[in-house]
């Protein structure tokens, strides 16, 4: 009898160490574990840019009204076909809508893009699944951020340098493009990098599982500034972070 | 210094990409805005130009009612949802001048980048001007190296390759400048030949 407890104590204890030291090394290398939900950042403005009187929305499940609910204004725009449409809602630039898209008044096209972006942001939010594990870290706008960043990041202007540093397989991050020499924090969500010949703002708005990989992604904007000049660009970024820390572009708008 | 046929060319090129707005607004990067894309740094700046309410001539308190009204404001929404935060107009007038003076400040920004600028042909002159309105100074001078190298070397066949942007920047406006560069280019060959 005495033997026996002796036994199952000893085969307790070994379990119990196993237990203990699977467990750590689980949660420490799977990041956080369980259903981290889709969700959004302040930073998100689809809400504000409907018409006025529409409340604000707090439940994922009413984001398909912010497809097709009315923009505070119109714009005209030249659509994939060449012919001028006016839009005046997210349902209507996903029908009429291609990369190269432009307003049919320049001066227009900036209000255009924050409007185009903030759209297709919705209908990531709505298209993404929660996620089982995430390994986005609590606090990762930083001055070091540029370092480990894509070099997709970066703002150029040119085609052809644009296209020199694609090609250029010792640019891997966007600190290897510009030299972000100062940097501004606002929140956890938005921060601005300054670079000599402008700066970028940048913001998350929010995160989900984008690909199905079970992996929390985020939903970057970039606000790309030059100084002395009226070049404009918003861009929209998902981006997946691994256990290691090493971050990936997933895809880009 | 830019000829006035140039300078025309050049607000009605800045017009059409900045607009000609005659009551304040916010641009992109939320600062009070007014004209053809005239930056109000401060509220000093916007008492000093000469905004109207009707035909009178607007008080200091008057234009500071605006300013503030349109600074709380979201940026980057569209020039006329402004409108209805503002009751002040600037005219026509008042804002070709302040347009023609933000011509006269690139004139003097590239003619340090390039030193020969006076000298180029006008259809180089009018491309480099859309460049750094669009660009500014300092991406130009440090960002675009094999662009100012052709310009530098007065190759402007190679400074018509390399002058693309990117988008959001139209198909148009890159068209409009590299034609204007292979232009200068074609002149350049004819007026080799004997």
């Amino acid at each position: 009898m005495n033997l026996s407890l002796l036994i199952c104590a000893r085969i307790s204890a070994v379990f119990l160490i196993c237990v203990v030291f699977f467990g750590c090394a689980v949660s420490e290398s799977s990041g956080v574990k369980g259903d981290t939900p889709v969700s959004w950042s302040p930073a998100f403005t689809m809400p504000e840019l409907v018409d006025l009187s529409y409340d604000s929305i707090t439940d994922i499940r009413n984001f398909p009204d912010l497809i097709s609910a009315p923009w505070y204004a119109g714009i005209g725009v030249e659509n994939k076909k060449g012919e001028k449409v006016f839009l005046s809602s997210c349902e209507d630039l996903f029908h009429e809508y291609g990369p190269k898209t432009h307003t049919i008044k320049a001066n227009e096209m900036a209000a255009y893009l924050e409007l185009k972006v903030m759209c297709e942001t919705t209908r990531l939010l709505i298209n993404s699944d929660s996620a089982k594990y995430s390994f986005i870290p609590d606090v990762f706008l930083d001055e070091f951020l540029p370092k480990v960043w894509p070099k997709e990041i970066a703002m150029t202007i040119s085609t052809l340098e644009l296209k020199r540093i694609s090609d250029n397989s010792n640019f891997k991050v966007w600190g290897d493009v510009m030299t972000i020499d100062r940097f501004e924090k606002d929140s956890e969500e938005k921060a601005t990098y300054f670079h000599d010949g402008g700066f970028q703002e940048v913001d998350v708005l929010g995160n989900g599982d984008f690909n199905g990989d079970d992996t929390n992604d985020i939903f970057v904007v970039v606000r790309d500034h030059v100084t002395g000049g009226d070049y404009f660009n918003v861009r929209l970024f998902v981006l997946s972070v691994n256990r290691k820390g090493d971050w990936e572009l997933l895809e880009s708008f | 210094m830019a000829s006035a046929i140039e300078k025309a060319t050049l607000r009605a090129k800045m017009e059409k990409y900045e607009g000609k707005v005659s009551h304040m607004y916010l641009d992109s990067k939320g600062f009070v805005t007014v004209g053809v894309g005239h930056l109000l740094k401060d509220l000093a700046s916007a008492q000093k130009l000469n905004f109207k309410n009707g035909n009178a001539r607007a008080s200091k308190g008057e234009i500071r009612a605006d300013y503030e009204a349109v600074k709380k404001q979201p940026k980057n929404r569209l020039a006329s949802f402004y409108k209805k935060h503002t009751s002040l107009q600037i005219s026509a007038f008042d804002i070709d001048l302040l347009t023609d003076n933000h011509i006269d400040s690139f004139e003097i920004e590239l003619k340090r980048l390039f030193s020969d600028f006076s000298k180029y042909p006008s259809e180089v002159r009018l491309a480099l001007f859309d460049i750094i309105f669009n660009v500014g100074m300092t991406d130009l001078r440090n960002n675009w190296p094999k662009f100012t190298k052709a310009v530098k070397a007065k190759d402007w066949a190679v400074a018509a390759k390399e002058s693309n942007r990117k988008y959001p920047i139209s198909a148009e406006r890159n068209n409009y400048v590299r034609g204007l560069f292979e232009s200068a280019a074609k002149n350049a060959k004819l007026s080799l030949i004997p």
